[in-house]
């Protein structure tokens, strides 16, 4: 199963809480099986929150989890319509990142940090930005399944 | 050249320990520094700190809300924060390096 796909990516939504992209990102994994119990993967997802904002400033936050609850390894895009208030950031873009917790290998984990480095980087911030379709989506994320692939 | 070092580590250690380090590395080259920031996430131990690099570091930048092995920076200009602030905040944290602000170990 591919970490990022049409299935899992969300464009225009109407959620205006934190909580409420918690339970998008949930029922999405869950709608595309990937996940197993939807409730314990949203409580392992909003523990994770507890502990530290994944609000990473730029209006991108990071929701994400290792759980017991995750089949497939998975990077959920989602663009809000409207900003919403994160822990005191203005937050538009949400990847929320599912991985299982018994990651025998480490692939998902170094691709997951390669996406974290990239968001650094002004040029790719400003690409997702402008994404406005599933297409977009695809194209600016697209090195994410190729280097599933090829490996990292 | 002037060598800066650190270690970044987060709870989860999934995304926001990489992009600690990749925001300090990329400031720390922009400014002209030598730079290695070594990564504890889920991942493991990545880019370690060997004896050298911390004989030869000017500087020590510890962005952790978790536990980091300290005993081994012992006697370094050095500085703590949290990975939050080496992503949002990383001309502060430069600010003080340059300003010499930082306290010895």
């Amino acid at each position: 199963m591919r970490l990022i796909d049409t299935n899992i990516i969300l464009l225009d939504s109407n959620d205006r809480t934190k909580e409420q992209v918690m339970h998008t990102i949930t029922e999405l994994l869950h709608k595309d099986n990937r996940i197993l119990s939807k409730e314990l993967f949203k409580s392992d997802l909003l523990e994770r929150e507890i502990e530290a904002s994944t609000s990473m400033g730029f209006g991108i936050a990071i929701p994400h989890t290792q759980s017991h609850q995750v089949k497939d390894s998975s990077i959920v895009f989602i663009k809000l319509k409207k900003a919403i208030k994160w822990n005191g950031d203005d937050v538009k873009l949400i990847f929320g990142i599912a991985v299982p917790y018994e990651n025998v290998d480490n692939i998902h984990l170094k691709i997951l940090s390669k996406l974290a480095r990239k968001l650094m980087v002004d040029e790719f911030r400003t690409a997702l930005q402008n994404i406005n379709s599933k297409d977009d989506a695809i194209r600016e994320l697209a090195f994410i399944n190729e280097e599933m692939i090829n490996g990292v | 050249m002037k060598k800066v070092i650190g270690v970044c580590a987060c709870p989860a250690g999934i995304a926001h320990t990489y992009m600690a380090a990749e925001s300090l590395e990329r400031f720390a080259k922009k400014l002209g520094f030598n730079v290695k920031i070594e990564t504890n996430g889920s991942a493991g131990v990545e880019n370690r700190l060997t004896e050298q690099d911390i004989n030869e570091a000017d500087f020590v930048i510890i962005a952790a809300d978790t536990k980091v092995e300290m005993e081994r920076f012992r006697g370094k200009p050095l500085l703590e924060c949290s990975v939050s602030d080496a992503i949002r905040k990383v001309e502060d944290i430069f600010k003080k390096i340059e300003k010499d602000e930082l306290k010895k170990f």
